[in-house]
């Protein structure tokens, strides 16, 4: 049976734990029970190993940010691996981005987006097309044409912008 | 009819059910660990309404449940029957659960996340689950301003989900796999396609019943259907696996496998103390017989078992006797419960 936490080196050691009643057992090499033990102490497996990832990097005490929202700092999230609020990702933005990359092996979404954002991506592209259309406009001195697209451009960008702040 | 009552013909019924979860936050709230109780009972109100006022009427009229009004033996039963997951029983601030009239569909606000939309169907099929959680969070996202980032995706809680936010899971039967000790190692190299199994119902390494939950773990830089495609591929093989073996029970083993399964249909249908890891191990031979062949029920007295199994888990059953009862007399009120809803067999 391989190692709970590294999946690589052979268990050696089980460690029982009650959980909402339920016996729980975690199955661990030595190397690992030995360099980890809030490992032990903390009761999910799962979080456990999230615990030891972000435990790797020995806190800087100086370099102590804070969310200015939340009041999340990075020992905080060391310590229970749990982001505060969502301008957390953008304060802690250096910090985590390697995190995400050893986790998932990416940092950048490609999958589902809010329609909203589909329609702002829409405005984006929309707002392009116009300007390029203007330019092709002014080149062959047609100035009535791109006055037509120059209010078209602010009717687009004055229209109600849907996302975020 | 609730979902997991509904007939299961996929697969040999090796694959139970299938799960997707989505997990949403609201942007201009903390997420739940850092969330004071006020904002807590808001987040509550803003998304009970924006499903309360949702344009599909179905929607509209799922129940809304406040966690707080409710015991804690109803919160274990309803984690026993998957509708809501061991965080959401020890809640430390205001929490609600929406929930379909089916149990399939379900909303729990404030677990790890504000939102967290869970979608079941019976059998092999994540992408029915994924059209129901889609046809919710579509719903949401139209009223609500939910934290995403164009380049990260959902914001959620814990960066183990950021991304698609989505978890998507078969719960599987692998009795024949588990008794060969193949099993272990197999489940071993899944770590490698960026999947993960667990025992019944989420937590440790230990499966009851041999049921297991195989899900990705991988959130980012992917989408949802590749997710569900490699999934399910990976989990296809497994079930080859697990046929695999079965057969050679039935070509190489006939008649101890037999006697195994009338044996486990004995003590079920005789015994008066049933302990739960006991009586979730015999049910589990009963599935495999009744699958293979080997044992059959009257036509008209099919048994879905692995509704038995949800039945006779500590909290549905004192739900079922409608008092508390310790370990000593819910042994004996689960020994009772499965004689008097085993079918008898035919030859
Ligand atoms: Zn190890
Ligand atoms: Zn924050």
């Amino acid at each position: 049976m391989l190692c709970d936490h590294c999946r690589q080196r052979p268990a050696t050691m089980v460690i029982s734990q009650q959980i909402d009643g339920k016996q729980v057992k975690v199955y661990l090499c030595e190397t690992c029970a030995n360099e980890n033990e809030a490992y032990m102490i903390q009761n999910n497996p799962f979080e456990q190993f999230m615990g030891g990832v972000f435990n790797q990097k020995k806190p800087h005490s100086k370099d102590q940010i804070k969310c200015n929202n939340c009041g999340m700092t990075i020992d905080e999230f060391r310590k229970n691996s749990k982001i505060g609020c969502s301008n957390c990702y953008y304060v802690f933005e250096g910090y985590l981005s390697p995190i995400f990359k050893q986790i998932h092996g990416s940092t950048r979404h490609t999958g589902k987006r809010p329609i909203k954002y589909n329609a702002e991506l829409l405005k984006i592209n929309q707002i392009n097309n116009l300007k390029i259309a203007l330019q092709e406009a002014i080149e062959v001195e047609n100035y009535e044409q791109a006055a037509i697209l120059r209010d078209e451009i602010k009717a687009v960008q004055k229209s109600e912008r849907i996302v975020g702040d | 009819m609730k979902w997991y009552e509904k007939e299961n013909e996929t697969y040999h019924g090796i694959i139970i059910s299938s799960r997707i979860r989505l997990a949403r936050n609201l942007r201009k709230y903390n997420f739940p660990s850092k969330l004071s109780d006020d904002d807590s009972i808001k987040v509550i109100d803003i998304i009970s309404d924006a499903i309360a006022s949702a344009s599909d009427h179905a929607v509209s009229l799922f129940e809304k449940i406040d966690m707080q009004n409710i015991s804690q033996i109803d919160k274990i039963a309803m984690m026993e029957r998957h509708i809501i997951s061991p965080i959401f029983i020890r809640d430390k601030i205001p929490s609600a659960l929406i929930l379909s009239k089916d149990e399939s569909l379900s909303i729990m606000i404030n677990e790890e996340d504000h939102i967290r939309i869970q979608s079941m169907e019976i059998g092999m099929n994540l992408y029915t689950a994924l059209a129901n959680a889609y046809h919710v969070d579509d719903l949401l996202e139209e009223k609500l301003d939910v934290a995403f980032d164009p380049s990260l995706g959902y914001l959620t809680a814990c960066p183990t989900n950021v991304g698609t936010g989505m978890r998507a899971s078969y719960m599987i039967h692998l009795p024949a796999l588990e008794t060969t000790g193949k099993l272990r190692f197999l489940l071993d190299a899944i770590g490698k396609f960026g999947l993960t199994v667990r025992g019944m119902h989420g937590e440790g390494s230990d499966a009851q019943g041999s049921l297991f939950q195989i899900s990705n773990q991988i959130t980012l830089g992917v989408t949802d259907e590749e997710i569900i495609d490699n999934l399910t591929s990976v989990t296809k093989q497994i079930i080859e696996q697990e046929l695999v073996v079965r057969n050679k029970l039935i070509d190489e083993k006939r008649l101890e496998f037999e006697d195994a399964v009338y044996r486990s249909y004995g003590i079920l249908k005789h015994v008066r103390i049933l302990p739960s890891k006991e009586a979730m191990t015999l049910l589990s031979d009963i599935k495999l017989g009744l699958e293979l062949g080997i044992i059959k029920t009257a036509e008209e007295k099919k048994i879905n078992i692995f509704d038995l199994m949800t039945c006779i888990q500590p909290a549905n059953l004192q739900k079922l006797q409608h008092k508390e009862l310790n370990i000593e007399d819910r042994d004996i009120a689960r020994a009772t419960f499965i004689r008097e809803n085993l079918p008898d067999l035919i030859e």
